[in-house]
């Protein structure tokens, strides 16, 4: 009888055992980080989060002794530089998502659609370095070509050495690479919603794009945003494809600039980590980049949180609250 | 049924419907005099809701639908104008309620604005002062007065299905359809959109499939009996019921079959 018992309880055993295993691991994972970042967070305080200049700071700490480290430094121009690359992929992705999974879902012919629907998934499983590639071979080119002029390079020399690899390279290749999470999980949202809700429409009706506006979009609304936060992420977190073409260096937007600014250099937090990973011996330098690690994980905290109060939110708007 | 065509708001000639070149309507004639209700009986199978589909050309969504003769409503064939804002404003004028209650899952007054938002625009009051007078008609305003910003999933079935009476109300349809609306609900709830009926039938002309005999009785003034694609008896719902011409539908009458 007890030994059934027992083996009842394996299982049950089992799972709690693996449950903590991972919670420890992610949990060591974390320590390890703030611990290796503690320094730079120490020395640095608030003005991490309010001032720049990192690019000159990361040089003197690579130069500094280990007995007397270089630990001060300035993340804005990082902070910045991930939410606006991130920030103006995610428009983009948002327009281009849900235009294309609209049209796959509800005006392609169903084998196109099908076909397009894997090869969406196909990009969406696709290593970011490829991204990164292909941002070098074509979007670095195209926006040297289409904006960059030498009338202009000299005209902002003192601000910054103009290129193709800048902001708007960064954010277009980022878009790129969250289009097919957005369409990927907004075709199963749209695809998702019962033909009788469509029905309702053009039984009042609707015609095919009011149909398509007020209700299949609308009732879709949370897998779409769902595969906002995802992309969201994906923008946040992306390393090597944005350190390709993001032109390495943090510059501080500056509103006097304008347009412009989509055209200066752009270092994310990431894409620093990948920039500086060379210089990763010397003690100061690891905790820098180690600091940016941390703030990452902040950043992503925060917006998670953000995500869902602005879900809460709209749950109650739309009358889901209860 | 009455053969004076001034009083005809759904006259249905000759119509034959089919899917994918199967057919499920055969040669069906009717005529729906103004401001009565007509009860389509039947058993499954039998081409009654495709039918009550043809009425706002709701079959035309489907895939391999077709349809020949004619259905005129207020003397004009419905079917002889194809273009899009055509039907649309076929659809607009003529109230559907479906068999499953299909609230969207949105607040209540939302669902009840989805319709009149669709066609027009207009100050915020004015929807919901019209929202409340349909919802009072729907005898569901008492009930959940307090409540009107809520998810309409939140309501029970009867209500959900008294919601989505309200919400048709709203582009004030002259003619009604409904597709065994009660057929999800329980005798109480059942009642009270019986009830309704019979108010809605002062000034609107509605046709109801229903696969409950004691319903058809009650509520509709005349009455189809379909088989197979087929009508095989129309008249007033007393003649029908208590004086069947075949064989067929007095056996159906007495639950023979269903
Ligand atoms: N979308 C469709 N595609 C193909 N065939 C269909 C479709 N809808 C209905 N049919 C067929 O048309 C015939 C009539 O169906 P209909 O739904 O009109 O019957 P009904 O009298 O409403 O039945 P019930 O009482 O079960 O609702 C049936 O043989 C059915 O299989
Ligand atoms: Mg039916």
């Amino acid at each position: 009888m007890r030994l059934k018992k027992y083996i009842r309880d394996i299982p049950k055993a089992l799972i709690y055992l693996l449950s903590a295993i991972s919670v420890a691991v992610i949990a060591s994972v974390f320590l390890f980080i703030f611990h290796k970042a503690y320094p730079v967070l120490r020395e640095s305080g608030v003005s991490l989060f309010v001032t720049g200049g990192f690019d000159r700071q990361i040089q003197e700490a690579f130069y500094s002794a280990n007995a007397t480290p270089m630990l001060e430094f300035g993340f804005l121009g990082l902070i910045s530089g991930t939410l606006l690359t991130s920030g103006i992929a995610l428009l983009f992705a948002a327009i281009i998502g849900i235009g294309a999974s609209t049209a796959i879902c509800e005006y392609a012919p169903r084998r196109v659609s099908a076909a397009l629907i894997s090869v969406v998934r196909l990009l969406a499983s696709m290593p970011s370095v490829v991204f990164g590639l292909i941002g070098i071979i074509t979007v670095v080119p195209a926006v040297e070509k289409l904006f960059v002029t030498t009338d202009r390079q000299i005209e902002y020399l003192d601000f910054f050495q103009m290129s193709g690899r800048n902001l708007l390279s960064a954010s277009v290749v980022l878009t790129f690479m969250i289009v097919p999470t957005v369409v990927s999980l907004s075709v199963d949202a749209i695809r998702a919603v019962p033909h009788s809700h469509r029905e309702t429409g053009y039984a009042f009706g609707m015609s095919k794009a009011g149909v398509i506006g007020k209700i299949v979009l609308p009732v879709a609304r949370p897998g779409i945003a769902a595969g906002l936060v995802l992309g969201a992420g994906r923008g946040i977190g992306e390393a090597i494809a944005v350190s390709m073409v993001c032109g390495g260096i943090g510059f501080l937007p500056n509103a006097s600039l304008g347009f412009v600014n989509f055209l200066a250099p752009t270092l994310p937090l990431a894409a620093a980590i990948v920039n500086k990973s060379e210089a990763l011996g010397s003690f100061a330098v690891e905790s820098a980049l180690f600091a940016c690690g941390a703030v990452l994980l902040i950043i992503g905290a925060v917006l998670s949180l953000g995500a869902k109060a602005v879900e809460k939110k709209m749950r109650r708007m739309a009358g889901y609250a209860d | 049924m009455d053969n004076t065509s001034k009083n005809i708001a759904i006259r249905i000639k000759n119509v034959t419907c089919s899917y994918g070149g199967k057919p499920a309507v055969r040669n069906a004639s009717l005529d729906v005099p103004q401001n009565s209700i007509c009860a389509f009986i039947g058993p499954s199978g039998c081409g009654k809701t495709t039918l009550l589909r043809s009425v706002n050309r709701l079959n035309d969504l489907t895939e391999g639908f077709a349809l020949s003769g004619s259905i005129e409503i207020n003397g004009e064939n419905i079917y002889g104008n194809d273009a899009a804002s055509h039907v649309e404003a076929l659809r607009r004028n003529i109230g559907m309620i479906f068999q499953q209650p299909n609230p969207l899952p949105t607040g209540i007054l939302k669902n009840m604005y989805m319709p009149i938002k669709a066609h027009y625009t207009g100050e915020k009051k004015y929807f919901y002062e019209k929202a409340v007078e349909k919802l009072k008609t729907a005898g569901l305003y008492d009930e959940i007065e307090h409540r009107l910003d809520r998810t309409a999933l939140s309501l029970s079935g009867g209500q959900q299905q008294r919601l989505c009476i309200a919400r048709a109300l709203m582009l004030e349809p002259k003619i009604m359809l409904f597709d065994e609306p009660c057929s999800a609900l329980d005798p109480i709830a059942t009642y009270k959109i019986e009830d309704m009926l019979l108010e809605l039938k002062k000034e609107r002309t509605m046709i109801i499939v229903t696969h409950n005999m004691e319903q058809a009785r009650r509520v509709s003034d005349y009455t189809a009996f379909f088989y197979q694609g087929e009508i095989v008896e129309a008249g007033r719902t007393n003649d029908v019921f208590f004086n069947p011409k075949t064989e067929l539908l007095d056996q159906y009458i007495r639950g023979r079959f269903s």
